[in-house]
């Protein structure tokens, strides 16, 4: 029997963009898992934008008590005597009037949980961007999950590298965007489970991702499948130009001890044919035996610059075209022997070889935390708790 | 008082404009003679700078006091607080109505906070520090960290709390005194769990000088020349923080406009949202608006009460008293709220409930409003909501300045030994004026006390003593001495006088109505020889029912001082045990020489004298609890509790120890091995034991 999870959504939480993607999802794991689309009726006013994912509507229930001693001794009890060093107590500092004293509110979540659900996604709220009800259900489904022995996770879409970690500390793991988030997350939370999305996908839990980055991550999908690039193996950009055959080999050779854990993306244009050669050829003939110590290579079309969004970094020998588009994205270094280094945003530019070497390492290290979404989801309906 | 304020540093946390008017009077005066006022406000999302702002008042924000470096400390107590909630909120659902994300962000600025506050104090020193008090976290951070650097902090009281007793613990916590309005308050926190030593009743900071403002300001007559209605009837209507349904008014709005010189004034509570004030407004119907005037925050409410001739409230709030106070009839119009708060105003007839459509009857048949109730009723309802009059400031700036004085106080001068000490024994007996009492006490010292070595009698006469005790008195004789009372002088007082008269070499101070037990003297003699002269003994002491009056002193939750054990059976076994303690009470056996080395009892204590002594010795000592309960001898209470508030007695005791009076009482129970349940079901057993026992 397949295993099922939830993936529960609000309002403000999808764009079309999101929800595309969110299809593709369901449809690359549907033969492993059934992903089951929730949404409280509370977000019943997304219902025509995201009826193409089928979701399933569920009521919520509140209940309310009200000057209640019990609540203030249950509230009380629950912060365990726990106080500042000095022995001043949290309960009562807090208690009375940020806590709401013997006020209390339970939101029922009237989802039936069906047999082999193996976890709930939802997004981790953040202190500057979500709404009450968002936040209420939030709470509700790590209760419910807690209850019911299923992993409850959350996934990143406002960054969570803030000052505020209590919302993304609730949730059993964590599936960041970005990587300043992953290790600042890492760092303030006792959490295994802490994974970085590939920016293909990370791009996607945008509100102002676009169709170039909903079809970058389905050409990733596609080549990644297309040139059985394992998981495990770094990805490079290079938007070669026959301008700079000189450049380039130098790139290569000075990235070839990392070439086993690396592929390369070469970008080509159609037009730059010189004499007999097609540009594939010139890079084929040129760097043959160069390329022989990379572990995989690939060819793309320059005028499909999505593309490079399977890329973990672009690698250029000058500013271009394609390292103006990626650097919104996409970390871009450009190897330039004869200009001053500068850095700025995902654009990086670096005169020496060891600042390059030291800017793909990196690249592969990063490389190493990411994780796609569906691996990731795999891996839960691997070792998550079904409910049965 | 001129001279004593010029300099004072004071600290004053303030947070909104309606809740600062409690605090800022008092400032203004200090700040008149000479004290240096500094206002200090928190982070919030209801702003509290701009009630700063607003009122024209230099501030600081907690958050100034916080730099780089204690980052650290802040990271590690914010991560301390979010542990327990990540816990907390995983597995309960008892904080549902604080979004997740509002808990964190009131956490963190928490952590902020908590550091602000410390630094604060540190760095400038006050003399004394203000809050409206400590139910809040800013209050309640603030008056932690006073109190930790030993400043004295006074709070004050919020409104006429009309929630559950429990909405209100620890109000009285870490500030040294709460002054309240009145006696009704005071009886309402401490019939929950506030301490009674430590709420004294002032009167209304605010009120005082406002009835006084609007009165040498002629601020009727200029409010009714101002809305053009000089000679009508000025119906005021006071909206609390919920808004009604407007047509809900209806009758009262169409009857008014068909009457003759009939105004509506309507107030809006500050903190009712602009638009929702505005949208209300804009849903009054064009027929009824020439007759209706509605303020949000644009006019005085103070000035608005003078203008009316009659005030109408919806729900319970503060402005009910504050009418009734300028002499206004009040009305509570019986709407329906989302919330109907109980109306203790009609409850206590201090108002008038009326439907909309039987007020609308009264004022369509011109009836008199000042004819509703019975004056009698709202004048003794005034007396016991506000204490004093008119003069509220004064007394907190009095209470303030004797906190300062004790709390500064420095260390106090040794006594001289007048006399040779050739006897064993001083037994020291302040006398009530209850003669059956007196009778008792004497025959028990007279026959418990042979063979145990050489003892004398003094006698502290009460002020004025009845026939019946001077007759006891006057047929004494022996080894007895008596020292009459004077009305002006106080009890430690007279207890230093008697200690230079006596020649025992242990000194031996009674509480009035104590009687000892049996060898009471031969087994202090064995218990005091283990310890050397430098400690302060109190024995254990229960009433003629068998319950447990004193065995040791703790600090309970509230800081307060309190008997270990009270009321539970005599035999308890944690009373049992012979144990050092920071405090004793009602009985101390103490070598003459370490008493008149300490300096005696201080003069001010009142009936802290006992516990000051106790808190004398240990900073004499340069040691913590140097006092010893012992368990025997067994001292007998012939009255019942007779805890007396005496405010200057507070005010001086827990001025001076603010800073040492922490919670304890929860160390003893974790070594006694006894829980709280545990104790109550002690307690609940022996009341049921001795509730037929007649003393």
């Amino acid at each position: 029997m397949k295993k099922k999870i939830f993936w529960l959504i609000q309002s403000n939480q999808v764009t079309p963009i999101i929800v595309d993607f969110l299809q593709t999802l369901q449809k690359r794991i549907e033969n492993f898992i059934d992903l089951i689309f929730v949404v409280p009726e509370s977000s019943r006013n997304i219902s025509e934008s995201i009826k193409s994912l089928e979701p399933v509507f569920f009521n919520i229930v509140n209940q309310t008590a009200t000057n209640s001693y019990q609540v203030y001794l249950a509230k009380s009890a629950a912060l365990e005597n726990r106080c500042f060093s000095e022995g001043l107590s949290f309960s009562d500092t807090l208690l009375l009037d940020d806590l709401g004293g013997g006020n209390t509110m339970r939101t029922n979540m009237d989802l039936s949980l069906p047999k082999n659900l193996c976890s709930i996604i939802l997004q981790i709220p953040t202190p500057l961007g979500s709404s009450a009800m968002e936040e209420k259900i939030f709470q509700s489904t790590i209760l419910l999950g807690r209850q019911n022995n299923i992993p409850v996770i959350g996934y990143e879409l406002l960054p969570l590298d803030s000052r505020w970690t209590l919302a993304a500390s609730l949730p059993d793991g964590i599936i960041t965007r970005q990587p300043e988030s992953c290790n600042f997350l890492k760092m303030q939370l006792d959490h295994t489970n802490i994974w970085m999305l590939p920016n293909y996908e990370a791009s996607i839990f945008s509100s102002t991702a676009t169709s170039f980055n909903l079809n970058g991550a389905k050409a990733c999908y596609h080549y990644r499948n297309e040139y059985k690039i394992p998981t495990s193996r770094t990805v490079l950009y290079i938007p070669h130009n026959v301008a700079m055959l000189y450049e380039y080999r130098q790139i290569i050779k000075i990235l070839k001890p990392l070439g086993s854990q690396l592929h390369l993306m070469f970008s080509i244009g159609e037009d730059q044919v010189r004499g007999v050669y097609s540009h594939r050829e010139m890079v084929e003939t040129i760097y043959a035996d160069d390329l022989k110590s990379f572990a995989s290579l690939s060819f793309h079309n320059m005028n499909t610059p999505w593309e490079m969004m399977m890329a973990d970094a672009v690698v250029a020998g000058s500013a271009c075209f394609n390292t103006e588009v990626a650097q919104k994205e996409i970390p871009c270094i450009i190897y330039d022997p004869t200009l001053p280094p500068i850095e700025r945003g995902f654009k990086k530019r670096v005169a020496k070889e060891e600042k390059l070497l030291k800017a793909i390492q990196s690249a592969i290290k990063s490389h190493t935390y990411k994780n796609e979404i569906a691996d990731i989801l795999m891996l839960i309906a691997k070792t998550g708790h079904p409910n049965d | 008082m001129t001279d004593f304020w010029k300099n004072k540093k004071v600290i004053a946390y303030i947070a909104l404009t309606h809740h600062t008017r409690f605090i800022s009077p008092v400032m203004e005066k200090l700040s008149k003679h000479g004290a240096i006022i500094r206002y200090v406000v928190g982070q919030a999302e209801r702003s509290q700078e701009i009630t700063a702002i607003n009122l024209g008042l230099d501030y600081k924000h907690v958050f100034d006091y916080v730099g780089p470096a204690d980052q650290p400390e802040i990271q590690k107590n914010y991560h301390l607080l979010r542990d327990i909630f990540t816990k907390t909120l995983k597995n309960t659902v008892f904080f549902g109505t604080s979004p997740v994300t509002v808990i964190d962000k009131t956490i963190y600025a928490t952590a902020i906070e908590y550091t602000g506050f410390k630094n604060l104090i540190k760095k400038e020193k006050p003399d004394i520090c203000f809050a409206l008090h400590e139910l809040n976290r800013w209050g309640k951070i603030f008056s932690f960290w006073s109190k930790k650097m030993n400043v004295p902090i006074v709070t004050f009281q919020e409104g006429l709390y009309f929630n559950l007793d429990f909405g209100y613990t620890g109000h009285i916590q870490n500030s040294t005194l709460n002054l309240v309005w009145g006696d009704r308050i005071k009886k309402k926190l401490t019939s929950f769990e506030a301490p009674n030593d430590r709420i004294i009743p002032v009167g209304n900071t605010h009120l005082s000088n406002e009835i006084e403002f609007q009165k040498t300001h002629n601020i009727r007559k200029k409010m009714r020349t101002k809305y053009n209605c000089s000679n009508g009837f000025a119906l005021l209507i006071l909206f609390s923080g919920e808004i009604p349904l407007i047509n809900e008014l209806f009758p009262i709005f169409e009857t008014v406009s068909k009457l003759k010189n009939k105004f509506i004034f309507i107030k809006f509570h500050p903190i009712s949202k602009s638009d929702q004030v505005k949208k209300w407004i804009s849903l009054i119907p064009d027929q009824y608006k020439k007759h209706i005037t509605a303020f949000h925050d644009e006019e005085n409410t103070y000035n608005l009460m003078s203008l009316s001739d009659a005030c109408i409230l919806l729900q319970s709030s503060t402005t009910g008293l504050e009418a009734l106070s300028l002499g206004k009839p009040l009305i509570h119009l019986d709407v329906k709220m989302k919330q109907n708060l109980d109306n203790s105003f009609t409850e206590l007839n201090v108002a008038a409930k009326m439907t909309p459509a039987e007020l609308s009857s009264f004022l369509a048949e011109g009836k008199d409003f000042k004819n509703l109730l019975d004056k009698d009723d709202i004048k003794n309802y005034l007396k016991n909501e506000l204490s004093g009059t008119g003069n509220a400031i004064e007394a907190v700036a009095e209470v303030s300045k004797k906190l300062i004085q004790s709390n500064q106080l420095k260390k106090q001068l040794p006594i001289k030994a007048e006399k040779t000490a050739d006897k064993d024994w001083s037994i020291i007996l302040p006398l009530s004026d209850h003669a059956a009492n007196i009778l008792k006490q004497l025959e028990a010292i007279a026959v418990n006390s042979e063979n145990s070595g050489s003892f004398e009698i003094i006698l502290i006469e009460p002020a004025n003593p009845s026939k019946p005790v001077c007759v006891i008195l006057d047929s004494l004789k022996g080894n007895v001495t008596r020292l009459p009372t004077e009305f002006s002088t106080s009890l430690p007082e007279i207890m230093n006088q008697a200690s230079k008269l006596a020649t025992g070499k242990t000194l031996l101070f009674l509480d009035k109505h104590l009687s000892p037990s049996p060898n009471w003297l031969s087994l202090l003699d064995k218990r005091i020889k283990k310890y050397d002269a430098s400690k302060v003994f109190g024995t254990r002491v229960v009433n003629q029912r068998g319950s447990i009056m004193h065995a040791g002193i703790v600090v309970d939750k509230n800081h307060s001082p309190i008997s270990a054990y009270k009321h539970l059976p005599s035999d308890f076994p944690a009373a049992l045990k012979e144990r050092p303690f920071k405090l004793v009470d009602h009985f101390i056996c103490i070598n003459r020489d370490f008493f008149f080395g300490i300096g005696g009892f201080w003069e001010m204590a009142g009936k802290f004298a006992f516990m000051d002594l106790c808190l004398r010795a240990d900073m004499f000592n340069k040691s913590k609890d140097c006092c010893i309960y012992l368990p025997d001898p067994c001292m007998i209470s012939l009255t019942g509790n007779s805890e007396n508030f005496d405010a200057e007695a507070s005010i001086n005791f827990f001025g001076r120890w603010h800073g040492e009076l922490w919670e304890n009482q929860t160390d003893l129970y974790t070594k006694d091995h006894v829980s709280k349940e545990g104790i109550d079901a002690a307690l609940m057993a022996q009341s049921m034991e001795t509730a037929n026992f007649m003393e």
